[in-house]
């Protein structure tokens, strides 16, 4: 480079010294002919410049010379250059975050070939999407090779391996005949599984994980045909899935996946999972080939009339079969894998993205204001640059330089912060999932698009402002004068941060309000002091009479526990994710439409639960297998089905299936949330846990309402079950953490929203300030003059806070409007108040109002402590 | 229209300078004081214009540069046409030739 500028210099003085001798030739003295030529050739600096300018290939070494200029100026001004990078790794950091969970959960790619080219099967049942199928649908599916090339089910589960004195609970799946040839993987060892596995009848065949074959196999190749004990039975391994895939399952591990087909061998009444109603397998699919998707929707359309009563019992209830049959198909993706946690946290995760991109925004006009500020107080030196003949698009493009390094600067800092608050989301969003959220190739190239994106947009108009005058005038006027290179952009950058802000306070408080009334639901039943613990004795005492009895007594042998004050038993437990529902009729009518929730509990479980009994009785020890059937309903149920009000001695029956019918209506509960706090009252049906069927009774949960400690009472209560159950997982836990584990998308929202309505605030505050300290210090002469006048120091503040008010008014106006808009994409997200809440609104307003008469306070008082005498002196 | 000291047209200095090396190798000094004798003073180059388009056409590798000795005996940057630069003179004439047809036909329709 300096190369290039030496011999521009010699180039352009040989010009010169040319032009000389041929005046000197032409008569004239030296000293006249030098100065002529000098004359002639005009400015050389200017010359210079253009010719750097023509040079394109110059613009990489440029812009190392214009980073190199900014670095120097940023480390000239290390509180400048502190506050916009910390404001920038905020905003930045914030959106880094959260992309990483939504590159995680929402798009990461599953490593197989061509992820992009999977799809997967969704249903319409009228309008409620699913997507789930039974074993025969994806049967028949995966049959129709003029649709699917290949097409597999797959559903996570977990599988007890090994002997029965040492089982390890591995984390497994069961899948299709077609899933691995759909998937498209090579095994690192040995086959996967295919078709001829999934066939009744078929020897069991297992594939196991790359990192399982690596833990425990340390990759021997024997482990290839070894056999191992899963759920009791004789099963062998055939191969190993490449490294790196973990199933399908986003955030699950798969170590072990086996056949369908062989939950009837290895479950007891495995069978029925495998029946035409049991419909909880995920589809994952390649299309024909040459085939398009809407070519595969129109043959779809065409055949699943034939499929779809494969998917419906012919005992079903008419309406419902008929419901199922009218059903219709659509594809989605299928190639970034399948969770649970994609219904629910799709919305959230966007709306976060949509927060955390104004958080940017209200960082972005911080810094904007600052580089103005600043642009002023190199007002000087910019114009000697302009003077000595630097263009005007030089002079820009080094100052957008100076602004990428400060969002470079800033960028660095906020993927430092996303790496840990990436791992904090996930934790959030669930705490069994597993996944990587570090930095990968999308997060980083996602950061740099919004980083250049900041940089422009907080460093363009700044530039072109502290540019837009000629040389001469600037180099003339001194620095207070011209303080037009502020102009009215940076109060307008104030109002848009305060609207912007507004919007962020909004979007916390309708979040954290939402937090607040569903933890102050009332749920229908106690839950503080309640231990749960989940027991599942089918496997280890398969005999029906045994385990019944087993069951039994471990109930009688809890309740004498130290510290036990009341126990009982169910095999659902409320608001947990999971329940059962059945369709009821009432002596012989069937409900309306739908199922309703069904609850098995042991005598005692109102009493425990804390759930008054209304009318009737609770249930006894005597109401077994032996006993008539009896069913106790809650008050929403009889409100609906038993409208004239003797609801006892009614006969309640659950329309689907052979079991539960003729029960009598023996008492009625208190309403409770069964399934969710957000829920309105709903029918629920109660039945005794002895009068299970048997293959369905040995599993459940028991609740124990603790007088005392929790630790030593769990501690007892595993030390009466291990020795009776043994290598079955156990272990306890407060109903309390389950209530707050079911509000977890809430508290995310809350917190997160919280947290970014705070920064934005703080964020708008400093820049409110800045501004109004700048102005003040702009204008101490003028307010000199003022005082001088006579002007009092209260009409200084103000007139100083009218100033600021003024900025928070129009950027109120703004926001109010802009957040009645967005508060609706949010509204099924809340609960308990609208997304117009006229409060929460009033209350961020008065926050934001006291906010930014604090933030232009200082200043105020500052401007009022103007002594005219200096002032003026300064003038 | 070039008019004595007038500006050139956009892209026509560019023009003049390939056409002016063509002959030779020469340094910017005489490339301007060639354009102003052959076009009788008509055309005056400024160094403001003239040095900046040397630069480009180097940088385009329409133009060759290297260093020598002028006649009286100073060190000089020398500027020769290069293949390229032959090949785009030549379009860039035809071109030009084109144009003035038109414009003179033009012009030379009775009204």
């Amino acid at each position: 480079m300096n190369n290039h500028e030496s011999k521009l210099d010699r180039e352009l003085h040989a010009h010169v010294a040319q032009q000389v001798e041929d005046y000197v030739a032409a008569g004239m003295s030296r000293q006249e002919a030098e100065r002529r030529a000098r004359l002639d050739f005009g400015g050389v600096e200017q010359v210079k410049e253009e010719c750097r300018e023509a040079r394109s290939t110059a613009w990489l070494s440029e812009i190392a010379r214009d980073l190199r200029y900014g670095a120097r100026t940023l480390r000239k001004n290390p509180g400048f250059t502190a506050v916009a990078v910390l404001s920038i790794a905020l905003g930045i950091g914030a959106n880094a975050a959260i992309f990483s969970v939504v590159e995680a959960l929402l798009l990461r790619w599953l490593p197989v070939p061509s992820p992009q080219k999977l799809v997967q099967v969704n249903m319409f049942v009228k309008d409620h999407l699913t997507d789930s199928f039974s074993y025969p649908v994806i049967r028949a599916f995966a049959a129709r090779k003029d649709v699917f090339a290949n097409l597999g089910g797959y559903s996570g589960n977990p599988f007890t391996v090994g002997p029965p004195d040492a089982p390890v609970l591995t984390p497994g799946a069961w899948v299709s005949g077609g899933y691995f040839a759909a998937l498209e993987l090579r095994p690192e060892a040995g086959r996967l599984l295919g078709p001829a596995d999934d066939e009744p009848g078929a020897p069991i065949a297992a594939v196991i994980s790359d990192g399982y074959w690596e833990r425990i196999y340390h990759r021997d190749p024997r482990a290839i045909g070894a056999a191992i004990l899963v759920e009791g039975h004789p099963v062998t391994i055939v191969g190993v899935t490449p490294p790196g895939f973990t199933g399908a399952v986003v955030g699950e591990t798969v170590d072990l996946t086996l056949p369908l087909q062989a939950l009837a061998q290895l479950n007891p009444g495995g069978n029925a999972s495998l029946g035409p109603e049991s419909r909880w397998n995920r589809t994952i699919a390649r299309l024909a080939p040459g085939l398009t998707e809407e070519q595969a929707l129109a043959r779809l359309k065409v055949i699943w009339p034939t499929i779809a009563p494969l998917g419906v019992s012919p005992q079903a209830p008419a309406n419902f079969r008929e419901r199922f049959l009218n059903s219709y198909l659509v594809l989605t993706s299928g190639g970034a894998g399948w969770t649970p946690l994609r219904n629910q946290y799709t919305k959230p995760l966007y709306v976060l993205m949509t927060i955390s991109a104004l958080v940017l925004l209200v960082a972005c006009a911080n810094v904007a204001n600052l580089l103005l500020a600043r642009a002023t107080a190199r007002q000087r030196e910019i114009a000697i640059r302009l003077a000595i003949g630097a263009s005007r698009g030089r002079v820009i493009r080094q100052l957008l330089a100076e602004s990428t390094l400060l969002a470079s600067l800033g960028a660095a800092l906020g993927l430092f912060f996303a790496q840990f608050g990436g791992a904090l989301l996930v934790g959030m969003v669930s705490s069994t999932i597993h996944l990587e959220t570090g930095m990968n190739g999308a997060v980083l190239g996602f950061t740099m698009a919004v980083t250049i994106g900041a940089a422009l947009l907080f460093g363009i108009a700044p530039a072109f402002r502290a540019t837009g005058f000629g040389p001469g005038e600037a180099l003339k006027s001194s620095e207070r004068n011209t303080g037009g290179a502020r102009g009215r952009l940076a109060p307008a950058l104030v109002s848009a941060q305060v609207a912007l802000s507004l919007l962020l306070l909004i979007a916390a408080g309708l979040f954290v309000r939402t937090l607040r009334n569903l933890e102050n639901v009332d749920p229908g039943f106690r839950h503080s002091g309640i231990l749960m613990l989940d027991f599942n004795a089918r496997r280890v005492i398969p005999n029906d009479t045994q385990r019944i009895a087993f069951v039994r007594e471990s109930l009688a042998a809890i309740s004498q526990l130290r510290g036990a004050a009341s126990v009982a038993l169910s095999n659902y437990t409320p608001i947990s994710g999971g329940y059962w529902s059945q369709q009821v009729s009432v002596n012989g009518t069937q409900a309306p439409e739908g199922d309703y929730p069904f609850l098995a509990v042991s005598p005692g479980y109102f009493d425990t639960m804390q759930m008054s009994l209304l009318n009737g009785r609770d249930f006894t020890m005597r109401d077994d297998l032996t006993a008539p059937p009896v069913v106790i309903v809650n008050e929403e149920f009889v409100r609906r089905f038993i409208p004239d009000g003797h609801p006892l001695g009614q006969i309640v029956s659950a329309v689907e299936g052979k079991d539960f019918k003729g029960m009598q209506l023996v008492g009625v509960v208190r309403n409770s949330h069964a399934l969710s706090l957000r829920d309105g009252p709903r029918p629920c049906v109660y039945v005794p846990y002895f009068q299970l069927p048997p293959a369905r009774a040995g599993f459940g949960t028991f609740e124990i309402f603790v007088n005392g400690s929790f630790s030593d009472v769990s501690n007892q209560v595993l030390d009466v079950l291990r020795p009776r159950l043994p290598g079955s997982p156990l272990s306890t836990r407060a109903f309390t953490a389950q209530i707050e584990n079911s509000m977890r998308r809430e508290r995310l929202m809350a917190r997160l929203a919280g947290f970014f309505g705070t920064l934005g605030l703080l964020l708008a505050a400093v820049g409110l300030y800045g501004l109004l300290a700048y102005t003040v210090t702009r204008r101490t002469g003028e307010i000199g003059i003022r005082m001088a006048l006579g002007a009092q120091r209260a009409q200084v503040v103000r007139m100083v806070l009218g100033g600021a008010l003024r900025l928070v008014a129009i950027g109120i106006a703004i926001g109010l409007p802009a957040a009645w808009w967005a508060s609706r994409l949010v509204g099924t997200m809340l609960y308990g108040l609208t997304a117009t809440d006229p409060s929460t609104i009033a209350l961020c307003v008065a926050t934001l109002s006291v906010v930014a008469l604090v933030a232009g306070f200082l200043p105020a008082r500052r401007a009022s402590r103007v002594d005219p005498m200096v002032a003026l002196r300064y003038e | 229209m070039p008019t004595p000291k007038g500006d050139l047209l956009q892209g026509t200095l560019d023009l003049l300078i390939l056409k002016t090396v063509a002959l030779g190798p020469l340094h910017g000094y005489l490339i301007a004081q060639r354009i102003r004798q052959i076009s009788k003073e008509v055309l005056q180059v400024r160094q403001g214009s003239l040095y900046p388009a040397l630069h480009r056409l180097e940088e385009r590798g329409l133009l060759d540069a290297e260093w020598g000795t002028t006649e009286t005996g100073r060190e000089a940057k020398f500027y020769k046409l290069s293949r390229k630069g032959r090949a785009q003179l030549d379009r860039e004439t035809a071109t030009w030739d084109q144009m003035a047809r038109a414009i003179y036909a033009i012009l030379q329709t009775a009204e």
